[in-house]
C-alpha cells in the first residue's frame, strides 16, 4: 500500500513520539558525553598535560615507572593516551586498594592525580551507552534500549525527508520567521535544523544500527575477532621458586613497533596471566580506523610478536567494528570533529525537543486556545510544513 | 482490546518514558552501594592462602557453549608473583593438566578472577577445584563443597 504523506506523518509522529523523553536524553547526554575529555579538561587542571618548556612526549615505559615510584607495590594493568592536551592514563591495581587510574602528564612524567572511583568521563560514557542498567555477563537492557534509538534517528530521518518538500530549500533559503507565532517558529526551527543536520542523523543513525547488530552479537556469543591463543605452557619459564622476570614493556613496545612500524602506541595492556601476551594497540596513517585498529601481541616470556591485527587484514565486520566509535563520537579529527559532533547533537536534542513541542501544540493547542478563524490567511505554510 | 490499548496508551506511553529515565538513578545508586555473596572459607594451598567469593547468587551462565560461573580469588599479599598459573574449575575432579583456557585465574594485584567450568546442576560429587603452580612446578589443589541449588 502506497503511503500518502499524511500517512508517512503519522509514522514520523509514531515513531518518536513514544520514546522522545528518552531519545532527548540519549542525545543530550550523547552530546555531553562527546566532550566528556574535553569538560574534564576545563574542570580538572590535574587532567591537563601542561608543556610550557615544550618538551617532547616522554616514551611511555618513563610515564609507567613514574607511577611505580610515586606509588610502590603498584601493579600495572594498562596505559591508555589521549589527545595531547590531555593526560596519559595509567591503571593499576595495589594491594589492598581498589583498582585505580594514575593521570601522568605525557611530557613531564609527573604523577598529577590518582583516582579511586568512576570518572567523570567513564560516567557519561555508562549514561550514554546503557543508562546505567546493569549488565547480565553480556547484555544490557540499556545497551538495547541505546542501540533501538538509531531506529528512531533513521525512520526520522527518512520520514522527514519524505514529507518536507524540496527540503533542500533549506540550505538555499533558510526560512525562519520568529514574528510569526511560537507554532510557526517551531516548525521552522525543527525543520532547519533537521535539514541541516542530515548527513549527522545518517551518521549516528548507521553507527548507532551498527551498535545493535553489535549487541545481539555479543548477546549471541558471536565473536568479531577470535581470542588469540595463549602462550603455550612449555614457554613459561621453570625456577627453583624464585618468579623470572618477563620482557619489560620498552622490549614490547619495541617489537610492537617493528611489527608494526605505522602505529603510533595509544593503548598497552599488562598480561593478566603468565600465558597472555602484552596488548600494544595504536592508531595509524587511516583516521577512519579506531586506536584499537592496528594491534600486536606480545609473548611475555620470548618477546616474539605472536599475532598482529591491521586494517588491511580485517573482513566487513571487522572494519565496521572499527570504524563505528571514531564516526560516532567524531573522534577522528581531534578537538574540530568533536566540537562539530558537539553543536551537531545540540540541534538534534534541539530537534527531539522541538518536535514534541509541535506535537504538542498540534494535539492540545486547538484545544485550549482556538485559532483565529484567518490565521491561516496572515502566514503563508512553509513548504513541507503540512501534511 | 484495541480500544482499551487507545484510551490506555497515551497515558502508559508518559510512564514508560518516565521509567526509562528514572530508571539510571536507582541504577546508579545500586552500583554505588554493591552487596556480594558471603566469601567462602579461606584455605591454604601450600604457602599460599586464598579466599573465593562467588560474583553472585545465580547459578552458571552459558558461555561459547559452556556453562561457567565467575568467581573471585583473593590471594595473600604478595602471592600472585609466586604463582606460575592457576586454574578453577567445579566438577568431581580437578583439572588435569594445565595447558588449557578455560577457568585460567587472572587480574592485577591480590584480587584475581576466574569464569569457572561450572555444572547446570551440581551434583553431591561436585566441588570447586583451585589447581595453583608454583614456578618450580610444584602443584596445589584445593576443593570447596558446592551449594546445592536447594540450599
Amino acid at each position: 500500500m502506497a503511503l500518502n504523506r499524511k500517512r508517512w506523518f503519522q509514522v514520523h509522529g509514531w515513531l518518536s513520539l513514544p520514546v522522545w523523553a528518552v531519545f532527548c536524553f540519549v542525545c543530550i547526554t550523547g552530546t555531553i558525553a562527546v566532550i566528556s575529555h574535553e569538560l574534564t579538561w576545563l574542570t580538572n587542571r590535574d587532567a591537563r598535560a601542561e608543556n610550557p618548556r615544550g618538551l617532547p612526549p616522554q616514551p611511555l615505559p618513563a610515564l609507567v615507572e613514574a607511577v611505580e615510584r610515586v606509588v610502590p607495590g603498584a601493579e600495572i594493568r594498562q596505559v591508555m593516551v589521549f589527545e595531547p592536551y590531555l593526560v596519559t592514563a595509567v591503571g593499576f591495581a595495589m594491594p589492598g586498594k581498589p583498582p585505580a587510574i594514575a593521570y601522568v602528564n605525557p611530557y613531564t612524567a609527573e604523577v598529577q592525580a590518582i583516582n579511586h572511583g568512576l570518572t567523570f568521563i567513564g560516567f557519561m560514557r555508562a549514561l550514554h551507552g546503557w543508562l546505567l542498567f546493569p549488565w547480565h555477563h553480556s547484555w544490557s537492557v540499556g545497551y538495547y534500549l541505546v542501540a533501538a534509538m538509531s531506529i528512531v534517528t533513521l525512520g526520522a530521518l527518512v520520514t522527514g525527508v519524505v514529507i518536507y518538500k524540496r527540503f533542500w530549500r533549506a540550505y538555499m533559503r533558510p526560512q525562519l520567521r520568529p514574528a510569526a507565532g511560537t507554532r510557526v517558529l517551531l516548525g521552522d526551527l525543527h525543520r532547519l535544523a533537521g535539514a541541516w543536520s542530515l548527513w549527522f542523523l545518517l551518521v549516528i543513525g548507521a553507527t548507532g544500527l551498527w551498535y545493535l547488530v553489535q549487541a545481539v552479537l555479543w548477546h549471541s556469543g558471536t565473536h568479531v575477532w577470535e581470542d588469540p591463543a595463549p602462550v603455550a605452557l612449555h614457554e613459561l619459564p621453570l625456577t627453583s621458586g624464585e618468579p623470572p622476570a618477563r620482557i619489560a614493556l620498552v622490549q614490547a613496545l619495541g617489537a610492537a613497533q617493528r611489527a608494526l612500524p605505522e602505529m603510533q602506541p595509544r593503548w598497552v595492556s599488562f598480561p593478566e596471566h603468565n600465558r597472555a601476551h602484552y596488548g600494544i594497540a595504536g592508531s595509524g596513517d587511516n583516521i577512519l580506523y579506531d586506536a584499537q585498529s592496528w594491534r600486536a601481541l606480545v609473548n611475555p616470556w620470548t618477546g616474539e610478536v605472536d599475532a598482529v591485527r591491521t586494517p588491511a587484514a580485517m573482513n566487513a565486520l571487522q572494519t565496521v567494528a572499527h570504524i563505528a566509535d571514531p564516526l560516532h563520537y567524531g573522534t577522528f579529527g581531534g578537538l574540530w570533529t568533536k566540537a562539530i559532533w558537539f553543536v551537531f547533537g545540540l540541534l538534534l536534542s534541539a530537534m527531539s525537543v522541538t518536535g514534541f513541542l509541535i506535537w504538542r501544540k498540534r494535539t492540545f493547542g486547538a484545544v485550549r486556545k482556538p485559532a483565529p478563524r484567518h490565521a491561516a490567511a496572515r502566514v503563508a505554510p512553509a513548504e513541507g510544513a503540512r501534511p | 482490546m484495541i480500544a482499551a490499548l487507545r484510551t490506555r496508551w497515551p497515558r502508559a506511553r508518559f510512564w514508560l518514558n518516565a521509567f526509562v529515565l528514572v530508571a539510571p538513578g536507582w541504577f546508579l545508586y545500586a552500583s554505588l552501594t554493591p552487596t556480594f555473596p558471603p566469601a567462602w572459607p579461606t584455605q591454604a594451598a601450600g604457602p599460599f592462602e586464598v579466599t573465593p567469593t562467588p560474583h553472585d547468587d545465580a547459578g552458571p551462565y552459558p558461555h561459547d557453549g559452556a556453562h561457567v560461573k565467575d568467581f573471585s580469588f583473593r590471594f595473600c599479599d604478595d602471592c600472585v608473583a609466586r604463582i606460575r598459573m592457576a586454574y578453577a574449575n567445579a566438577g568431581p575432579e580437578p583439572i588435569a593438566v594445565l595447558d588449557g583456557e578455560d577457568g585460567v585465574v587472572h587480574g592485577h594485584g591480590a584480587l584475581q578472577e576466574a569464569h569457572v567450568p561450572y555444572p547446570s546442576h551440581p551434583g553431591p560429587e561436585d566441588r570447586l577445584w583451585l589447581t595453583v603452580q608454583e614456578w618450580n612446578g610444584t602443584l596445589h589443589r584445593l576443593a570447596w563443597p558446592l551449594p546445592r541449588p536447594t540450599d
